[in-house]
């Protein structure tokens, strides 16, 4: 589902991302763990068509990214760190016009969005102008809006930021059972929690290149046999 | 207090000096084209004025007096085109920047960070009228011979306490509009603030007309100083009259009056921003507060109908990318209420020339007259694009995001939303070319020429703003005004002022030929005006394609960050 191939990215002379390789096939959810800067954000956005690739190539469902970019992107959906929305529509205009964006012809949309706000539990709000809203519930809605296409690939980069507990809760379970049926979430994360509890690989990156790739269970074995926490194995790791 | 406020300053400076020394190719290529551009601009605006004031003293013989009264009627109306931009501007510099929200969260004292942000509007807003400013003072003073110390006179005494007294001015009615919104419908408020502003406007030109003035110069040729009967007693509490006075009796030799103007100002203005400083000690928290309770323009009422739900276009991204831009414009008072002001200030325009017949068969001056209003329909479209359409994709913001990682063709994104912006413009054009040549309808091919210029020099000027703001592009800074007002901003403002001068050259010279085969009784030779407006087509070309292609190689080559 998702291919990377030796992708590099460099920013002037600053090497972001050196080199890169990784595949990950369908129904698999993978944390992508690393400190800060370490090439997470930029590893994404090239993934999601924000950046170009110095080199290399991206693969999104059989779509390379750079030469096919609008098939790639139709099997995205992609979920910042930041939920960046267009503040003066309302969350319900946002969806639609997120709709309209993946092509879903109106007849079908109608259904959609409100399937969608229930599933997220936005009603109360959603008819409000976005800059009324709190961090959190900006989240659900960029959540809700990724989502909308029914997309193979989900990208998330940080995504528990400013969601409470339950936000946080109904959002694990949906990528849970999106990865139940197929999908392939990737995610980047600094809560160790998460990556733990949902992933079924992590992938540790720093100064933009992959140091390790582990299935959880194999994870699980060496933090066993070292008697360590997920988070005492990721100190030592960051260093 | 004063200690808290340098340290403020001092970082504030320091950052911006830091945003200001851009060594990357665009940044270069930004700053040898804005001292390029200036320069040539600088050059001719000096040119320009030189030459009309010796056009009205030496041919139209108006003499000393009715010049400067001519003189003082162009202060009011830049005075009031500086006044609104800062009402417009202050309310995102004193309520809505980050910067402001930071220090409001810090024990910083609310009148230093009222002042920081006051003199950071006034500065950044200031650099190009200084620029126009410096060109045109230096040409009035070489023409009537003024030493060396005039001209720190005037930037010191008359220039800047000219623009203080506007931006002042502005936010003693920024003030009092959030004390009425807290009080009466956001809707109400802003009507009543714009019928002031054109009661005003109204006001003046009655008391005030340039034609009256000219009229009763002629009709009685009465002398300099008893044409001054005819003038209203309230002109002379403006300082656009002031100023007017202030250069009329230096190049009489009186200086002592002069200096008597220029201080008025100078003191004016001292006055003006210590009441202001008085007036933010005690207002400006309240004010921020109460706009953070009312969010006025009641966005967090239930908002019902969903305009996304009936499809317009058969292409659905295109159907819904034109409703976001539709929203996201007519929800934003600074934008639709500054497209309305401009649009009544146009239509004010249109109405007071509507009528007017420059009874004359001189070639030259009958040019001069049609000329000048093409040049100034074309100068208040080319204002419009650079306030509304160079912001058009900045605005997008950090909101880019869904556009730049949805499956959407960023070609067909970019000339969507030109058209979407090209498309009202033009019509606005049209409109203003039709109202404003009423007098030259009779002449049909010359107003045939000035319809089709007219489109051809609207979509160009769009072209030219929309993707001179796709190349200089800033996803970090969300207000369109702030953008408008960018050393980008200003280049490409000069350069569409560039290409006006070369359509109305052509244009003044199908005039010219037009006029005189009328005033000999000859046949026009139609073929010259459309060789010309063919020449006006080949040289839209040679600036749209690659202004074009620049934009969009820049929207999908770099990286969103």
């Amino acid at each position: 589902m998702i291919q990377l191939l030796n992708v590099t990215k460099k920013f002037n002379l600053t090497l972001a991302v050196d080199n890169i390789s990784l595949e990950v096939p369908a129904g698999q959810f993978l944390g992508f763990l690393g400190p800060n800067g370490a090439g997470k954000t930029t590893t994404i956005k090239m993934m999601t068509g924000l950046f170009n690739p110095t080199s290399g190539r991206i693969v999104i469902n059989g779509y390379d990214v750079v030469k096919n970019p609008i098939e790639a992107k139709m099997n995205i959906g992609y979920i910042p760190d930041q939920p960046y929305l267009y503040d003066k529509l309302t969350g319900r205009e946002y969806l639609y016009f997120c709709g309209g964006l993946y092509k879903i012809p109106l007849n079908r949309l109608d259904k959609v969005v409100d399937d969608i706000i229930k599933i997220f539990e936005i009603q109360e709000w959603i008819d409000k102008r976005i800059e009324s809203y709190s961090q959190g519930m900006a989240q659900r809605v960029v959540f809700a809006a990724a989502l909308l296409h029914n997309p193979k690939v989900i990208i998330i980069d940080e995504p528990m930021v400013g969601l409470d507990p339950r936000s946080a809760n109904i959002i694990k379970e949906i990528l849970k059972e999106k990865c139940k049926h197929g999908s392939v979430v990737f995610m980047s994360t600094h809560i160790l929690s998460v990556a733990e509890e949902l992933c079924h690989r992590i992938v540790f990156i720093k100064n933009g290149r992959i140091m390790l790739d582990y299935e959880i269970e194999e994870l699980k074995k060496i933090q066993k046999q070292n008697n360590q926490k997920l988070e005492d194995f990721y100190l030592e790791f960051i260093g | 207090m004063l200690k808290e406020f340098t340290h403020l300053l001092f970082y504030k400076l320091k950052s911006n000096l830091k945003l200001s020394f851009d060594f990357s190719l665009q940044g270069l290529i930004k700053n040898i084209g804005t001292l390029f551009l200036y320069s040539i601009f600088i050059y001719g605006a000096y040119k320009f004025t030189f030459h009309s004031i010796n056009y009205l003293l030496l041919q139209a013989k108006v003499g000393l007096y009715l010049l400067h009264k001519f003189l003082s009627i162009i202060f009011f109306v830049f005075f009031l085109s500086v006044h609104i931009g800062n009402v417009i501007i202050s309310y995102s510099t004193f309520y809505k920047s980050k910067e402001v929200l930071y220090l409001f969260s810090k024990p910083v004292n609310f009148t230093n960070i009222f002042l920081l942000k006051f003199l950071d509007n006034f500065f950044y807003s200031s650099t190009t009228l200084l620029v126009i400013g410096i060109a045109v003072i230096y040409a009035y003073g070489n023409y009537f011979f003024v030493p060396m110390y005039f001209y720190f006179v005037v930037l010191i005494l008359i220039f800047f306490p000219f623009l203080l007294i506007a931006a002042t001015l502005a936010v003693i009615i920024l003030f009092l509009l959030i004390k009425l919104l807290n009080r009466f419908e956001p809707q109400k408020v802003f009507l009543s603030l714009i019928f002031v502003y054109i009661l005003v406007l109204l006001a003046y030109f009655n008391l005030s007309s340039p034609f009256t003035l000219v009229e009763n110069a002629l009709r009685y040729s009465i002398s300099e100083q008893s044409i001054s009967q005819f003038e209203s007693p309230f002109l002379k509490y403006l300082p656009n009259y002031w100023i007017s006075e202030f250069l009329y009796w230096w190049v009489k030799g009186n200086k002592l009056v002069s200096i008597y103007y220029a201080l008025l100002v100078f003191s004016i203005s001292v006055l003006m921003l210590l009441f202001v400083c008085y007036l933010a000690s005690i207002y400006y928290r309240k004010s921020f507060l109460i706009l953070q309770d009312l969010n006025i323009f009641s966005i967090r009422s239930g908002i019902k109908k969903n305009i996304f739900r009936k499809q317009i276009f058969s292409d659905i991204q295109q159907d819904v990318i034109l409703k976001k831009e539709f929203l996201q414009f007519f929800r934003e008072p600074s934008q639709w209420l500054h497209l309305l002001i401009m649009i009544l200030f146009m239509s004010l325009f249109c109405i007071s020339i509507m009528n007017y017949e420059y009874k004359t068969s001189d070639p030259i001056l009958k040019t001069v007259s049609y000329i000048s209003i093409f040049i100034f329909v074309a100068f208040l479209i080319a204002s419009l694009s650079l306030r509304f359409i160079f912001p058009a994709l900045s605005i997008e913001y950090k909101n880019f995001w869904k556009i730049k990682s949805a499956p959407l063709n960023i070609n067909k994104f970019y000339i969507m939303k030109l058209f979407y912006y090209a498309i009202p413009t033009i019509l606005l054009a049209v409109l203003l070319i039709l109202f404003s040549h009423l007098q030259f309808m009779k002449y049909t091919l010359l107003f045939k020429i000035s319809l089709i210029s007219i489109l051809i020099t609207s979509f160009v000027l769009t072209v030219i703003n929309y993707s001179s703001g796709g190349y200089f592009v800033n996803y970090s800074e969300k207000s369109a005004v702030r953008i408008a007002s960018t050393q980008a901003a200003s280049l490409v403002f000069l350069l569409s002022l560039i290409y006006m001068g070369i359509v109305s050259l052509f244009l003044s010279i199908t005039a010219y030929k037009y006029f005189e085969a009328l005033k000999l009784n000859m046949i026009f030779d139609e073929k010259i005006a459309y060789q010309l407006l063919l020449f006006i087509f080949f040289i839209s070309v040679i600036i749209s394609v690659p202004a074009y292609i620049i934009g969009i190689n820049a929207l999908k080559k770099r990286d969103f960050l």
